[in-house]
């Protein structure tokens, strides 16, 4: 078996990423598991930064550079177009931010979700709107600092795990850089179902984090181990299945490294544990009613990296 | 009429060229380096097992591997993974997590399921092999005779008993050491080519200036006298030896201790001893002069001892021995009381005036500790009942027991390896000091042959390896788990006979066990520098194996050297 770097890279290094960005450590774990047989959609976002300065570019399959609401629809309509063609072996990929996916691309979104189009949606989150400056999005949580929520912001992150699961698409998943395995198996998964998947990667932000880069990876775990981002997937709608039993860490561990939480009061952050343990507990009852047992199994073949 | 273009490019600009043009390494003040440390067990360990590597390849099922990676650093993986007494775990990262790796029952597996196998072992190629004499075939002889055949060299070993094996042959019982284990492990060590004597007693068989005609001479002869405890009726026929005891039933003699046994001592010797009697029928009384607390016994041994049925006297001091008409004996004893040592050492043991104890027995067996037979060393090789440790320039040299020393196997194993290192540098005329301070594994004592081996073949010796201590640690990447407690044969059926006590891990225990391993300071390529990096430009040096980074891509964020949950990569700032 080959190990994981024996693997080809998709996104080739010179990228313009910050340092420690984890953004593009999830697109490339996610261009990896994608392999070769690929074309991508990217906004103009971080991955437009990313992807280099004409005539270069970092990514190592084909793609598009579409406009910032519709990755979806873009997609859609080359997975449309691949169809006609009756190439069955190559799959349209969206990569979009939190911004594209949660505020901008939301109705674009949708609608595919809706055409059940067979794309891969994945929703790089990194919580704001960080490649313009960092501005808040629907998808910043409770009382972070941005620019433009000085004070805090004084709204929940919107919950679009749900929104999707709405539109009882084949599959959903949440997914993050901390767990590469479990990101990649998704993926590998998602390859083999026909309609529209969606994954959402949370991807830390050392800029609009506040927090220096080496912590990306560290952050990304302890966003699972605190419940803060439990790790589940979601099959037609209905079907919760919990990938990863965390350790349950107080949140606090999670909010203190990053600059962005620095101001929190204790009330603000006893207020986030209580959002976190009832949306756990919301999510186990959802697991505990449609799926029953396999909690820890993984559902998913192959591509096994190495070990563990 | 529309006008198609040829090209979507006409209308879209592509992008052919690679960023990988863009040295994006310049942004970066500082660069990640794979610095490999020495784990604090493999710095405890006195032999300085590789155990962070070894128990790496148990976990992939390497066996083989793990194997020769043991036989590096210690000729004794079966022995040591049953009788040792694991400073390793006491030191383990883990300890300060949940609780340590099963390192000692780790190694105990290694060596049981590669029984049948042949290891490969590479000793080095010697163009001027000398003769080397060996005195004495127990665990500290046999290892600096490995070690020197490691090395190239030609040992001849002279052991006085009639089998080799020294302490681990006639003291240690069977049922912690099986005798199969340890034929096993000799024979392993005796087929590098080493000359073994037995029945040959220096001072009779061999003259002292027959064995000084060798290149060098390694002095292990061990200690196998019981101490006297130099009170009246000691020499009483129904007074015996504790060492004496134990050799009569290594040897295989029938022997009935008697229906009541009483033994003086609190260590290993004295928990054998008692275990011993216990598996021959006897009822066994254990005293000793001051409390549980400050046994030198190993304490996986006392709770054994206590668990099959061995009852103890605390803070009892044997003063007089009387025979009566009953073929039995009463023994008098002194109560005593603990006076707090003074700095840090163990508390004394003070007589309560006018308190005694009277016993009645029909054996009292003495295994208060052991002195080394000095009657044929030369008097300057001697000081204070002991063989020297240390001597300026001759080409004398010494360990095991009969030197002073910390008594344990895995001691007697180091200083057989010290001691084939010094004799090497010796013969080739360099200053032994020197050296041994750069192949030390931390400050512990422990010496690594492989890094000795490494700086013979460059020519130079590099400094040791720092130690990576729990703080280095990142232990978001482990779970908590338990340790996984080893099983053992119950106690009414261990006293039916003399066979080995503790069970070893199953694979899937060894698996787990193996799984929970830090593995501070070494990569087991668990692949976190790989698949966290932003820019995935580490890689496997195939020559070396350590990593690489493409350091013109690196913009030095440290996220490899943060998410190394063993602390190899380190961040160094670019001057």
């Amino acid at each position: 078996m080959k190990s994981p770097e024996q693997q080809p890279n998709f996104l080739r290094p010179g990228h313009a990423a910050c340092a420690g960005c984890g953004l593009a450590v999830g697109m490339r774990l996610v261009l990896q598991a994608m392999g070769p047989k690929t074309i991508a959609v990217i906004v103009p976002s971080c991955e437009g930064s990313i992807g280099g300065v004409y005539p270069n570019t970092a990514y190592g399959v084909p793609t598009i550079h579409s406009a910032f609401e519709i990755a979806a629809p873009t997609a859609a309509g080359i997975a449309n177009a691949l169809k006609i063609q009756g190439r069955h072996d190559i799959q349209a990929l969206a990569f979009a931010g939190d911004g594209g996916t949660f505020d901008i691309g939301l109705a674009a979104l949708s609608g595919v979700a809706k055409n059940n189009d067979d794309i891969i949606y994945v929703c790089l989150d990194n919580e704001g709107y960080m490649n313009t400056g960092i501005q808040v999005s629907s998808s910043t949580p409770s009382f972070a600092w941005t620019g433009t929520t000085p004070g805090g912001n004084p709204r929940r992150k919107k919950n679009i795990m749900e929104i999707m699961a709405a539109h009882y698409n084949p599959y959903s998943a949440t997914a993050t850089i901390g767990f590469p395995q479990d990101l990649q198996q998704k993926i590998i998964k998602a390859k083999r179902i026909r309609g529209t998947k969606f994954i959402h990667l949370l991807s830390p932000c050392p800029t609009g984090w506040r927090m220096p880069p080496e912590l990306s990876a560290d952050i990304s775990v302890l966003a699972v181990e605190t419940n803060v981002f439990p790790l589940y997937e979601i099959e037609n709608g209905v079907r919760w299945t919990i990938n990863y039993e965390p350790r349950g860490l107080p949140v606090e561990a999670y909010l203190l490294k990053q600059g962005r939480f620095k101001h929190l009061t204790s009330e603000q952050i006893n207020q986030i544990q209580q959002d976190v343990n009832e949306e756990w507990a919301r999510l186990n009852q959802r697991a505990g009613s449609s799926s029953s047992k396999d909690r820890t199994s993984r559902s998913t073949k192959g591509f096994k990296h190495g070990k563990k | 009429m529309k006008v198609y273009p040829e090209s979507c490019e006409l209308l879209i600009p592509i992008s052919y060229g690679s960023t990988e043009i863009i040295e994006t390494g310049k942004w970066g003040f500082q660069k990640p380096e794979m610095v490999l440390g020495a784990a604090p067990c493999e710095e405890s360990c006195p032999a300085g097992n590789p155990i962070a590597k070894f128990i790496h390849f148990v976990g992939e099922a390497k066996y083989d591997l793990a194997l020769e990676t043991i036989l590096k650093e210690n000729p004794f993986p079966g022995v040591c993974g049953r009788v040792c007494f694991h400073p390793c775990e006491r030191d383990c990262n883990r300890n300060q997590y949940d609780e340590a790796v099963s390192i000692n029952a780790l190694e105990r597996y290694v060596f049981d399921v590669t029984m049948n196998q042949k290891p490969l072992l590479r000793p080095m190629l010697n163009n001027h092999p000398v003769r080397i004499a060996i005195v004495g075939a127990g665990p500290a002889g046999l290892s600096c005779a490995y070690f020197l055949a490691m090395l190239g060299h030609r040992a001849t070993i002279f052991e006085a008993r009639n089998e080799p094996g020294g302490v681990l042959r006639w003291g240690i019982p069977e049922y912690r050491l099986p005798k199969t284990v340890l034929k096993r492990e000799i024979r392993r060590i005796l087929e590098l080519g080493i000359e073994l004597k037995t029945g040959v007693t220096v001072g009779k068989g061999l003259s002292m200036e027959a064995l000084s005609r060798y290149e060098a001479i390694f002095l292990s002869p061990g200690a196998s006298q019981s101490l006297t405890l130099g009170i009246e009726g000691e020499n009483l026929t129904q007074v015996w030896r504790g060492t004496d005891f134990l050799n009569r039933i290594n040897a295989q003699e029938r022997i009935r201790p008697g229906k009541e046994v009483i033994v003086i001592g609190g260590g290993n010797t004295a928990m054998d001893v008692a275990r011993s009697a216990r598996r021959l029928g006897s009822a066994v009384t254990v005293a000793y002069r001051r409390t549980k607390k400050e046994m030198p016994a190993i304490s996986e041994e006392i709770e054994e001892t206590e668990q099959e049925g061995v009852h103890f006297e605390f803070l009892v001091q044997p003063v007089e021995i009387r025979s009566l008409p009953n073929g039995r004996i009463r023994v008098k004893f002194q109560q005593m009381r603990l006076k707090k040592g003074s700095q840090g050492k163990r508390p004394h043991p003070i007589p309560i005036k006018g308190s005694f104890l009277n016993m009645e027995t029909d054996r009292l067996i003495i295994a208060a500790g052991e002195g080394v037979d000095l009657s044929w060393v030369p008097t300057d090789l001697i000081e204070k009942g002991f063989i020297k440790e240390t001597f300026s320039g001759g080409k004398f040299f010494s360990g095991g027991d009969a030197v002073n020393q910390h008594r344990s196997v895995v001691t007697a194993i180091s200083s057989g390896k010290r001691a084939a290192i010094s004799i090497d540098l010796f013969l080739r005329g360099i200053d032994p000091e020197e050296v041994l301070s750069k192949i030390g594994i931390g400050s512990k004592g422990a010496l690594s042959m492989e890094a000795y081996m490494r700086g013979l073949e460059r020519g130079i010796w590099e400094g040791p390896k720092s130690i990576v201590g729990f703080d280095k640690i990142n232990t978001l990447f482990f779970k908590p788990s338990e340790r996984i407690k080893l099983k053992k044969i119950p106690s009414d059926q261990a006293l039916k006979g003399f066979s080995e006590v503790r069970r070893g891990l199953s694979s899937g225990e060894a698996k787990e066990s193996a799984s929970r391993c830090f593995s501070c300071g070494t990569c087991n390529e668990c692949y976190n520098c790989y698949y966290f990096c932003p820019e995935g430009i580490v890689s496997l040096d195939e020559m070396n194996h350590t990593r690489k980074v493409d350091l013109d891509h690196c913009k030095g964020c440290g996220i490899c050297s943060k998410a190394c949950p063993r602390h190899v990569i380190e961040m160094r700032l670019i001057s």
